[in-house]
């Protein structure tokens, strides 16, 4: 009766496999000590007994639903502002190394990098002050007791900004690669090495963003839909 | 009704020191007198809601039995934050008897 249950609570938990891994396992405790210390004689009886007085498996996933989506949407925020924080330090290390081994532009490419580089100081700023607002709007409330209409308004919401800092981000390791194409040139030199590391690294960063906002944002669509009020 | 102040009575459940959520949902009957007999799972939500908040915190321990369960303690946020809500429910329920006896409250200190 018990396992059954189990299976049951973990099937309804689905959407959340390492939530479901933990609450099963806590339940599982719980029934058994329900189950022990029932003082009926018949342990099937008490295993049922004890499985109706915890509650309907899909009621209380409702519940835990909730809770993954805040948490889902927090750590969204969290990958956004690092991801943002570490582009910044690798544009700062390439403009110091520029310095350092004092390379710079080239004569007549420099009317084109004014341009992008305009496009690309404010494509960065526009994601620091989304992302980090997307990530304060939504990061910072605490899991309501169920999601209502409300809340998930309040995802919608998170999810939209997030896919605007994301985008904005995207545009603005764009103009970075450009700007370092134009200064690097085609031939590769050791010199070279700092600026497409660098690079490498905020590419890496631009693609997890985008990925993990996407698949977290279909995952908290159909939670939300699901368990929605 | 009682769910509205569910997070309160899960916190003042927990406040005599660190419980699993079986015993937690013992303390509350217990100490409610049976009159708060929730269905014994919401406890679960509520607690790992709690946690995300950083109101408690929690971790596995394994008993003599070598069962092993999830035991939750306060935080000191979580203490504080029972605190607090003791204090607005009893200035709360000081009104309401002040309303029904037809008496005025006494204003809080």
């Amino acid at each position: 009766m018990i396992a059954a249950y189990l299976r049951e609570l973990e099937g309804a938990l689905a959407f959340d496999p390492a939530l479901a891994s933990r609450v099963v396992a806590e339940v599982r405790e719980h029934l058994a000590d329900a189950a022990a210390e029932d003082e009926i004689a018949d342990r099937d009886e008490a295993e049922q007994r004890a499985v109706v007085r915890f509650g309907d498996p899909r009621d209380l996933a409702a519940q835990f639903a909730a809770i993954s989506l805040a948490r889902q949407a927090r750590r969204v925020g969290l990958v956004m502002v690092l991801a943002i924080l570490i582009v910044l330090a690798m544009m700062k290390a390439r403009v110091a190394w520029y310095a350092l081994v004092a390379w710079t532009m080239p004569e007549d490419a420099r009317a084109v990098a004014g341009i992008v580089f305009e496009v690309n100081r404010y494509a960065f700023w526009m994601a620091v002050v989304i992302g980090i607002g997307a990530f304060l709007y939504i990061g910072l409330r605490n899991a309501p007791m169920r999601v209502d209409a409300g809340y998930r308004r309040q995802l919608r919401r998170a999810a939209l900004l997030f896919w605007v800092a994301a985008t904005a981000l995207s545009v603005s390791v764009t103009g970075d690669l450009i700007l370092t194409a134009l200064r690097v040139g085609i031939g590769f030199s050791s010199e070279a090495v700092i600026p497409i590391a660098s690079l490498s690294i905020e590419i890496a960063l631009v693609a997890a963003v985008v990925f993990t906002t996407a698949t977290t944002a279909r995952r908290m669509a159909r939670t939300a839909s699901a368990f929605g009020a | 009704m009682l769910k509205g102040h569910l997070d309160m009575i899960v916190l003042a459940a927990l406040s005599p020191g660190p419980a699993h959520g079986y015993a937690v949902i013992e303390e509350i009957r217990r100490r409610s007198g049976k009159a708060f007999d929730l269905p014994e799972g919401t406890i679960y939500p509520a607690l790992h809601r709690l946690q995300q908040a950083g109101l408690l915190s929690s971790r596995w321990v394994t008993a003599e039995s070598g069962r092993r369960r999830r035991v939750y303690a306060l935080t000191r946020s979580g203490t504080r934050a029972l605190s607090d809500q003791r204090a607005v429910w009893r200035q709360f329920s000081d009104a309401i008897h002040a309303l029904l006896d037809g008496n005025p409250a006494k204003k809080p200190a």
